[in-house]
């Protein structure tokens, strides 16, 4: 066989019921591996700035919490009605730890925490808050914004979808 | 053989159609929640006597008594159509641009005349004296069916990030 017959035959194969079995299974195994476990976004917003930039394609792995739990410095994906439209945001305190800020600066169980990623400076206060078992405090790494305008809180972890992988 | 064929193929289009078309309850409910997204929103450039005669229309979205609920502010009060018209009108004068979208949408029939809906909704607004606003919001829907359809008869802004 002539390289162009080659080319000819793997660009437009003969459609054998063997090759339709095959593409259905890709495809079939393509769909669930990325509804259920890589779960594509596209960032929309500036909340998670200068970590995540507007427009940016990234995967949630939604099997990173079968066995464990979300860890403080994680960016997870959080569900709403669905998935099609989620929120990403940071994990900075978990159940059972009260958070707070003062001046900008975040505060877990009544000591600064040292953030190890990057973060917008700001003048934040906000009062202390225990946050209840199972549940984690999430916040965006942009805060150069007022307060008021920012989505930030504390969540169940049954809303927690997974870890954004990149 | 092919005749048999192209009857078994066109009886299959025909079953996927109807399912695909017909107009369930659960259909009925999604479109009414897609045309109140689409009567919520305003491009702009559209004059004040435009928006309000689609004032007007908020019956047709709307049940006589309306329950709102906004969790984040602890908002909780019941609006008669004439409160939607006037909101609705006071929205519209403030803003240039108003989006309003809805995904995935899910739909529970609780009773005959009685169903409840949560969906995402996000809404986009340009103008009245602040910068453009880009809000995401998990909303649950109470509705009831009537003499002349579905309306909405509850609206709950559930907070996802509780402060």
């Amino acid at each position: 066989m002539n390289a162009s017959a080659v080319w000819k035959n793997f660009l437009f194969p003969r459609l054998t019921p063997r090759l339709l079995l095959r593409m259905a299974a890709v495809a079939t195994a393509s769909s669930l591996l990325f509804y259920f476990v890589l779960v594509p976004v596209r960032l929309k917003g500036r909340s998670m700035e200068p970590t995540l930039r507007d427009g940016s394609l990234h995967f949630i792995f939604a099997g990173s919490y079968v066995f464990s739990d979300p860890r403080p410095g994680d960016v997870v994906g959080i569900r709403l009605a669905g998935r099609r439209v989620i929120l990403l945001k940071r994990v900075v305190a978990a159940g059972g730890e009260t958070v707070s800020f003062r001046d900008g600066v975040l505060f877990v169980d009544g000591k600064p925490r040292a953030e190890k990623y990057p973060v917008t400076e700001c003048d934040w206060n906000y009062p202390e808050r225990k946050i209840g078992p199972g549940n984690f405090f999430v916040v965006g790494d942009n805060r150069s914004v007022p307060i008021e305008h920012h989505d930030f809180g504390e969540v169940p972890a049954k809303r927690i979808m997974g870890k954004l992988l990149w | 053989m092919v005749k048999k064929y192209a009857a078994v193929g066109a009886v299959l289009v025909a079953v996927v159609l109807v399912m695909a078309f017909y107009p369930t309850e659960e259909r009925k409910i999604r479109k009414l929640l897609r045309d109140t997204a689409g009567w919520a929103s305003k491009e702009g450039g559209e004059n004040p006597v435009a928006i309000a005669a689609r004032s007007k229309k908020a019956n047709r979205f709307f049940a006589p008594e309306v329950d709102l609920a906004v969790e984040k502010i602890g908002l909780e009060r019941s609006l008669s159509v004439d409160d939607v018209e006037r909101g609705y009108l006071v929205l519209m004068r403030q803003k240039t641009v108003f989006k309003v979208k809805l995904a995935d949408v899910g739909i529970e029939k609780t009773g005959d005349e009685a169903a409840s809906a949560e969906a995402t909704v996000l809404v986009e607004s340009e103008g009245g004296g602040g910068e453009g606003l880009s809000n995401v919001n998990e909303v649950a829907f109470g509705l009831h069916k009537g003499e002349e359809g579905w309306r909405i008869s509850g609206i709950r802004v559930r907070e996802v990030l509780e402060r």
